[in-house]
C-alpha cells in the first residue's frame, strides 16, 4: 500500500470526483461564515436562485466587527449594524445555525469552532477567512477561501481545488521556559520568510508538537497562513481526543468510539513523502518580536534590528515605524497592548497573562485591552477569577470579538501609537490607519504593558 | 463570469514584493453588503501619495506587472474586486497568494506567473514608455510585448483556462455535479465528520 501523510489521508477521503486535466471537487464537512465575507455570497445565491444544499453543515458567527464593550442593538456604525442584519437575515432564510451577538456560543469563528467541538480531526473544513488555518491544529484540513468559494461551498457543499504542495515542519529539541508556539511562529517566520510556503499545506510534527497543548498548536496553524501556506496541520494524538471529547457539540457514545477508531489512523505514515521538509530547533528560540511591516520581520526580543537599506521595502518599513536599522526595541516605548484576537484569545493566553499580571500594575503611559476569544473564553476566566487580576492591573477586560486585530470595528490603534499586540499581522494601517504593531507572544506583551515598554 | 482571453493594453508596473490585501484594499473598505464597484478603493491608501504607480498613468490599463507573493495575507475577495473594477484583466507576477490566486480565476482575473527574467523585462518596457502596448492571450498561451515584439509563453491549468476563456464559474461547475455529491455523503457512512 502506497504510504501516505495524514493530509493525504484526509484528502483522498473527501475526493468526491476528479475532473479530467482539472482540479479535484473536494467535499466540504464543515463551513463557517461571517458577517464580512458572506453577504455577497447570499447575494449571488438569491440573485440566482440556488439554495443552500446542506445548511446542517455551515455554521455563522458574527465576529470581525462586533463591538467589544457592550452589545446594544443597532451597533454605532451603521455599516457594520448592516452586515450584521444581513448574516442574521441571510441564515434565517437558508436556515443556518448563526450565533449571534448575544449567544453564549459567540465568539471569534477560529476560537468558537474548536472549542464547541465542530471541528473535529479528520475534517475538512473553510471559512472565508485566512486564519481558519487555525483548525488544522485538531487534525484536519482547513483553509481560508475568498467569498465566490464560499459561494460555491454554501450552494454546494464543495469547492474545486487542486491538492497543494505538502511541507512537513519538523520541529526538535525543546521550548525555554517563557518562549511559546507564537515564538516559534514568529522564529519560522523571521528565518524563512512570508511566502516560503506559498502553494504548500504544512504538517508540523516532531517533539515540540507534542509537547504542545492544542491551544499552543492553534496559534502555530494559525500563523501558518503568514508562512504564505494554505494551512497547517498537526497530526492528532491522545491530547486531541481528549480536547474533542470534552467539547459541547462533539459526537457521543457510540458515536465518538467510531470516530476515535477512525481519528487514530490518522497520522503521517513513516516512509510518506514530503515534497519539502525543513528541521528547526526549538531549543535555540528565545522570546521573538517584530520591527517592521509584515509578520517576518521579526528578531529575537534582545537582537538588534538587521541592516538592509539597500532594500527599499525595508526602509519605507522602518520609516513607518520610525525604527533604526541597527538600534534594539528594548527600552522603546509603547502605547498600547492588545491581548486576543485568533492567534492568542483562548484561556490557555489568559491564564499566562494574569499569571504575570498578579499583584502588579500596568504602566501609566499603557492602555491595554484584553479580549477573549469567544463568550466561553470570557465565562471561564470569570470563574478562575482572572478578571480580578486583569482589573486591579488596571487593564481593560473587553467583550468578545475580533478587534484591536485588524481596523474593522472601534478598536483601533491610533496613529503614530505602538501596539505590542499578540495578534497575526503586523501590516501598515493594519490595527487602524497609521497604526505601529509590534507581534509577539503573551509572555511578551504582558511584561511590556508593565514596563510600559519593550522588555522580556 | 466574464469571458477573459486576448487582452491588449498599456500596463502599469507596481514591482513591489509581498503586496498584501489590506494594502491593496484596507479593512475599513469591506462593510459592502452588495457586491458594487470597489474600483476606487484600489490601494487607496497609497494612491494619496502623488509618486504611487497608478497615479503616473492616465486611460484604462488592463494589465498590471507586479511583484512576487502579490495578494499575500487577508482571504479578502474584494481585493480581487478592487482589480477588477478599477480595470485590469490580467495581473502578471513571478508568483501569487494562494488565496489571492484562486479568488483572481474565480472572478475572470487572469494571475499569470512567469519567470523572473520575463516580468523584469515587461516592467522595463513598461517602465521607459508608459505607452507600451502588451498583448496577453490566454488560449494560445503567450504574452507579446509589441515594443520589442518579444514573445513569453506561459503556464496555465487546462481546467483554469477553459474557465476563463468561456467565463464559466465554478457554482455551476459544481451544481451541475449534485446527484455525486449527496451521493458522496449519504454513502460514505461517517457520521462524525
Amino acid at each position: 500500500m502506497k504510504c501516505k501523510t495524514l493530509f493525504d489521508k484526509i484528502w483522498d477521503n473527501h475526493i468526491v470526483k476528479t475532473i479530467e486535466n482539472g482540479p479535484e471537487i473536494i467535499f466540504i464537512d464543515r463551513e463557517y461564515i461571517h458577517e464580512v465575507t458572506s453577504p455577497t455570497a447570499f447575494e449571488t445565491l438569491r440573485n440566482r436562485n440556488i439554495k443552500v444544499l446542506m445548511p446542517n453543515r455551515i455554521t455563522a458567527v458574527c465576529d470581525h466587527n462586533v463591538p467589544t464593550h457592550n452589545r446594544k442593538r443597532p451597533v454605532d456604525d451603521p455599516l457594520s449594524e448592516k452586515q450584521l442584519s444581513t448574516l442574521e437575515k441571510n441564515c434565517k432564510d437558508f436556515n443556518i445555525d448563526f450565533y449571534n451577538l448575544e449567544h453564549e456560543y459567540n465568539g471569534i469563528v477560529h476560537v468558537i469552532g474548536p472549542e464547541l467541538g465542530l471541528t473535529r480531526p479528520g475534517m475538512t473544513i473553510v471559512c472565508g477567512d485566512s486564519h481558519t488555518s487555525t483548525h488544522g491544529a485538531l487534525g484536519c484540513i482547513a483553509f481560508g477561501i475568498g467569498t465566490s468559494e464560499v459561494e460555491n461551498v454554501t450552494a454546494s457543499q464543495c469547492l474545486l481545488q487542486y491538492k497543494p504542495l505538502q511541507m512537513n515542519i519538523i520541529v526538535e529539541g525543546k521550548l525555554k521556559d517563557g518562549v511559546t508556539s507564537k515564538d516559534l511562529a514568529l522564529y519560522i517566520l523571521a528565518k524563512y520568510g512570508t511566502d516560503f510556503g506559498t502553494k504548500h499545506f504544512i504538517e508540523f510534527s516532531g517533539p515540540v508538537i507534542s509537547e504542545m497543548s492544542i491551544e499552543a498548536r492553534m496559534t502555530l496553524c494559525n500563523m501558518s497562513i503568514e508562512m504564505g501556506a494554505r494551512g497547517g496541520i498537526i497530526a492528532p494524538d491522545i491530547k486531541t481526543f481528549e480536547y474533542v471529547k470534552n467539547t459541547p457539540l462533539s459526537p457521543k457514545d457510540k458515536d465518538f468510539e467510531d470516530a476515535l477508531s477512525y481519528w487514530k489512523t490518522l497520522y503521517t505514515d513513516k516512509d510518506a513523502k514530503f515534497d519539502k521538509t525543513i528541521k528547526i530547533n526549538a531549543s535555540e528560540i528565545i522570546p521573538m518580536i517584530t520591527f517592521g511591516t509584515n509578520p517576518g520581520m521579526g528578531i529575537p526580543i534582545t537582537e538588534q534590528i538587521p541592516d538592509k537599506t539597500d532594500d527599499k521595502k525595508f526602509v519605507r518599513a522602518l520609516r513607518y515605524m520610525n525604527f533604526k536599522a541597527g538600534e534594539t526595541l528594548i527600552g522603546k516605548k509603547i502605547d498600547y497592548v492588545f491581548i486576543g484576537s485568533c492567534t492568542n484569545g483562548r484561556i490557555e493566553d489568559f491564564r499566562i497573562c494574569a499569571q504575570i499580571l498578579k499583584g502588579k500594575k500596568i504602566a501609566e503611559n499603557v492602555t491595554v485591552w484584553i479580549v477573549p476569544g469567544s463568550f466561553s473564553v470570557l465565562k471561564q476566566i470569570k470563574n478562575e477569577g482572572l478578571d480580578k487580576i486583569f482589573k486591579d492591573s488596571g487593564a481593560e477586560m473587553r467583550l468578545p470579538g475580533c478587534s484591536a486585530c485588524l481596523g474593522m470595528n472601534a478598536d483601533k490603534i491610533p496613529e503614530g501609537k505602538y501596539c505590542v499586540s499578540t495578534s497575526n499581522r503586523n501590516f501598515e494601517g493594519r490595527q487602524g490607519s497609521g497604526s505601529r504593531t509590534l507581534l509577539a507572544s503573551v509572555y511578551t506583551a504582558t511584561a511590556c504593558a508593565i514596563a510600559g515598554k519593550v522588555v522580556y | 463570469m466574464e469571458k477573459n482571453n486576448i487582452t491588449i493594453s498599456k500596463a502599469v508596473v507596481f514591482k513591489s514584493d509581498n503586496i498584501d490585501t489590506d494594502k491593496i484594499i484596507p479593512a475599513r473598505f469591506l462593510k459592502a453588503v452588495n457586491r458594487g464597484d470597489f474600483g476606487d478603493k484600489l490601494f487607496c491608501d497609497l494612491r494619496t501619495n502623488p509618486n504611487f504607480c497608478i497615479n503616473q498613468y492616465t486611460g484604462n490599463r488592463k494589465i498590471l506587472i507586479a511583484g512576487n507573493n502579490f495578494g499575500c495575507g487577508s482571504s479578502r475577495e474584494h481585493a480581487v474586486w478592487a482589480l477588477y473594477d478599477y480595470g485590469f484583466r490580467v495581473i502578471i507576477a513571478t508568483g501569487f497568494a494562494d488565496i489571492f490566486k484562486n479568488n483572481a480565476y474565480n472572478n475572470g482575473l487572469c494571475p499569470l506567473i512567469v519567470s523572473q527574467k520575463c516580468v523584469d523585462e515587461l516592467a522595463e518596457t513598461a517602465v521607459k514608455n508608459k505607452d507600451s502596448m502588451f498583448e496577453v492571450n490566454i488560449e494560445s498561451q503567450y504574452i507579446k510585448n509589441y515594443e520589442t515584439n518579444t514573445i513569453y509563453n506561459f503556464d496555465i491549468e487546462q481546467f483554469r483556462k477553459e474557465c476563463l476563456i468561456n467565463g464559466f464559474d465554478n457554482t455551476s461547475w459544481l451544481l451541475s455535479m449534485k446527484d455525486d455529491i449527496i451521493k458522496y455523503e449519504t454513502t460514505r457512512n461517517q457520521k462524525y465528520l
